[in-house]
């Protein structure tokens, strides 16, 4: 890193400022940055789509939880950029790795919703900070850029949704009236290849979004570095030492030479507090270590350093300006808030709020992880039965296709239908065991306003029912008794029973 | 969604006829066989079509091949603002030399009428042209004149250019059995279409010796009677009538099908189920023919129509409200 090759004006700036420059850059190197970003997530991304083709939605989910791994290569090259070097050379594949396998298991896990990633991100990748060093790190950092960087993460959080859900609006509103779909058929089909798409889609979204949220966030980084390491003033002496040393090298310019140190004085007091105790001090040291001993004794010395202990929350109390007390003042007028929050009411309320976010979090991972139980448990074929059980109508075409509602022993109860000569109650026995099969045992998916026609269309998209046509066969039978008063043969109704008993009691 | 029955029921004289008619005007009107299909329902259930479709998909090739394949009578009336009612329905005229008046009939006394762009003649034409609709008969100088059955109209709308033009009031509407959509065809029909267009062999004169004599307009009255024969279980009938009164209860129509739309829904589906080789009526039957019988007598909310619904989408969850027959 050689701060002569910065890229940038090292200045202090404002942390809004600094996120507007963080856009400038983004866009100034936008295509390496997006890149950088989404070659891995497409090379994850296609892995992923091919082994969970059946559940999209995971892909969806395991691509954003990684966001913070693929953040951290074009976190890489900005910091490269910036100080003027365009390649990635002199670094190994194995420190390539590192780069992502650093500090990523708390990237992953306790710091992924951390809403400062973007500005705090830099601490682990490029200082490789860990643990109580990292931690001081940040809240030396974060100070009075936190909210700055928490916005920056709302916001383009948002920008990314409206992305996401800006494309398929747009498709309709340009396909017009022809195609007779609403907002949501986009995000409608869970399974099919519209799922992939709108997978792809939000990965490009993820893309486009992500170059301006790690350069935002790395600007940030940099406005505080400046900001604590004064480069701008180390660059300024360095200016000034190689001007110095150009005017030595003309003698000619000596004149000119003697207007710069003179600026530089001028400058350097204008950096260091008027007191005439310093003044003394400084024209009093001689050596070196008395210097540093005055100036630590100085520098432990109010004003410039105000120890307080604290021991409960209260509000900030910031420099009030003009502005400030006229907007502020309605509102302390009406809740005299820093009056209450001096007593113990705010300390439990924030106690309150802690244990309510804690209870939150909880419980958060407490549902993540029975859907991802239950989305383990149908991967290795052992379906939620309580839930399909729910889901599956009971009735279906006026008739009730419960096991509870079926006779404990078909075959006798069909049997004696047909003894007393009710073909249409033992063919009805038949046809509501078969579809009681194919719903609750096949899980085929069929709907409450389903026809026969259709229950029949649904059975034969089932994989396991594809090459039977009893269902088909039965279900003729069953239409032609039904809708046009057509008996079928005794005969036929009891090969009817064998073979429903026979084929699809092959499923438990 | 078909699903093969067991010893198909239908005489196959029945069945012979409806597959010529079906395979002879689908070999002309190549890639609409939808459209053929639902014109067929209503020539078997004595409806009337009301065609919707951008000029140029073959809207009167359609009726000349119908009109063709039972060796009916065909005309077509061009709807224009200056078309008066005696222009369509006929007048009666004095004759000097004889000295009486002579009945001049009017296009109307056809079998088939192609009433084309028929929202482009002003209330009184298309009243005249509906009465005619209705009771099958025309009256001038006070005397009725029935009309030859098998007679059917296929009015045609044009879905753009509506400036100039007097739309069908709702009570009109609920004349015409079925509103059929006809649009592009895809590419491969296309295709296939160019090609035997510009090959000779789609002109309508090498064809018609192909189709004519094959069927007579008393065939198509038997076809017609056979419809009236189809078995309608109850429970399919209260099946139709539920849909149609769902659409009178539903918060996204302002104004629901009226009786005569549970009417024309069973008889579709009657001849829906007979061009299926089927002897008695489906809850399927009437679910396919739901779209094209209820579209055009439903009036959508103004909220609907403000978040993009059209009658077909709200027809279709309608659809999915009603569970299906008790059997």
């Amino acid at each position: 890193m050689n701060l002569a090759d910065l890229q940038i004006r090292a200045q202090v700036r404002t942390p809004w400022q600094a996120l507007d420059l963080g856009v400038l850059m983004a866009r100034r190197w936008f295509r390496p940055l997006w890149l950088a970003w989404l070659l891995p997530a497409v090379l994850i991304f296609t892995v992923l789509s091919l082994g969970f083709a059946d559940d999209p939605w995971v892909v969806t989910l395991v691509i954003w939880w990684l966001k913070p791994l693929f953040e951290r290569l074009p976190l890489l090259l900005l910091s490269r950029y910036l100080f003027a070097e365009r390649t990635l050379r002199g670094l190994t594949w194995w420190q390539l790795l590192r780069t992502w396998l650093f500090g990523s298991i708390g990237a992953l896990l306790w710091r992924r919703f951390d809403p400062r990633r973007a500005f705090l991100q830099a601490v682990t990748v490029l200082e490789k900070q860990k643990g109580r060093a990292r931690l001081k790190r940040c809240r030396t950092l974060a100070y009075g850029h936190g909210r700055a960087a928490t916005w920056l993460t709302l916001i383009l959080a948002h920008v990314e949704m409206l992305l996401v859900l800006a494309v398929p609006v747009l498709v309709l509103a340009l396909v017009g009236d022809f195609f007779e779909r609403g907002p949501g058929w986009w995000f409608s089909d869970e399974s099919g290849l519209l799922a992939h798409l709108s997978n792809a889609l939000t990965l490009i979204c993820m893309s486009l979004v992500a170059p301006f949220y790690v350069a935002s966030g790395f600007a940030l980084y940099i406005n505080r570095r400046i900001e604590l390491e004064a480069w701008d003033l180390d660059l300024l002496f360095r200016q000034i030492v190689q001007d110095h040393q150009v005017t030595q090298a003309k003698p000619s310019a000596g004149a000119s030479s003697l207007v710069t140190v003179m600026l530089v004085v001028m400058l350097w007091l204008t950096y260091l507090p008027a007191s005439p105790v310093q003044a003394a001090v400084v024209a009093e040291v001689a050596s070196p270590d008395a210097t540093k001993k005055a100036a630590v004794e100085l520098l432990s010395s109010p004003p410039y350093v105000i120890e307080e202990e604290v021991t409960q929350w209260r509000w900030k109390e910031t420099e009030k300006t003009d502005d400030d007390s006229v907007d502020s003042a309605w509102l302390e007028s009406l809740f005299d808030i820093q009056e209450v929050s001096r007593g113990g009411v705010s300390d439990g309320f924030y106690r309150l709020a802690e244990i309510l976010m804690w209870l939150g979090g909880l419980m958060l991972l407490v549902l993540l992880a029975r859907v991802l139980w239950r989305q383990l448990g149908q991967s290795e074929g052992q379906p939620d039965r309580d839930a399909l059980e729910a889901d599956a109508p009971r009735v279906l075409m006026g008739m009730a296709i419960g096991a509870d509602s079926l006779p404990s022993d078909l075959n006798a109860a069909v049997m004696e239908a047909l003894d007393q000569g009710d073909t249409r109650l033992a063919l009805s026995l038949v046809y509501r065991q078969a579809l009681h099969r194919l719903v609750h045992h096949y899980r085929v998916e069929v709907e409450s306003w389903h026809t026969e026609l259709e229950c029949a269309a649904a059975a034969r998209c089932h994989p396991d029912l594809a090459g039977s046509t009893l269902f088909d066969e039965l279900t003729g039978v069953w239409l032609r008794l039904a809708y046009a008063h057509e008996s079928p043969i005794r005969p036929r109704v009891e090969q009817l029973l064998r073979e429903v008993q026979r084929e699809l009691a092959g499923c438990t | 969604m078909t699903l093969e029955m067991e010893a198909p029921p239908l005489a196959t004289d029945v069945s012979g006829q409806i597959d010529f008619l079906r395979t002879g005007i689908g070999s002309l009107l190549i890639g609409q066989d939808e459209v053929v299909d639902q014109v067929l329902v209503a020539l078997l259930c004595r409806g009337h079509v009301l065609l919707e479709g951008v000029p140029g998909l073959g809207k009167t090739l359609l009726v000349r091949a119908l009109a063709t394949c039972f060796s009916g009578h065909f005309r077509r009336i061009q709807f224009t603002p200056d078309l008066m009612p005696a222009d369509m329905t006929g007048h009666a005229i004095y004759d000097m030399k004889e000295g009486r008046f002579h009945v001049r009939r009017g296009p109307v006394f056809t079998n088939l009428l192609l009433a084309d762009e028929i929202n482009r003649s002003p209330a009184k034409t298309q009243a005249a042209l509906l009465e005619v609709m209705q009771e099958q008969q025309v009256t001038i100088e006070g005397t009725p004149h029935a009309l030859t059955p098998p007679f059917m109209v296929l009015a045609t709308q044009n879905p753009i250019e509506q400036e100039g033009t007097y739309p069908l009031p709702e009570a009109e509407l609920d004349r015409f059995l079925m509103k059929v959509f006809i649009d592009y065809p895809d590419f491969n029909d296309e295709i296939r279409l160019v090609r035997q267009v510009t090959g000779g062999e789609l002109s309508m004169d090498a064809i018609s010796d192909r189709l004519s004599g094959a069927l007579r307009p008393e065939d198509v009255l038997a076809l017609q009677r056979a419809v009236e024969r189809v078995t309608l279980d109850d429970e399919v009938l209260v099946y139709a009538v539920r849909l149609v009164q769902a659409t009178r209860n539903a918060s996204s129509i302002l104004k629901g099908a009226g009786p005569r739309a549970s009417i024309g829904l069973v008889s579709a589906a009657k001849a829906w189920a007979l061009i299926n080789r089927r002897d008695f009526v489906l809850p399927d039957d009437i679910k396919q023919v739901v779209l094209p019988v209820l579209r055009h007598r439903i009036l959508l909310a103004p909220e609907s129509e403000i978040d993009g619904f059209t009658p077909d989408r709200v027809l279709q969850q309608l659809m999915q409200t009603v569970d299906a027959p008790r059997t």
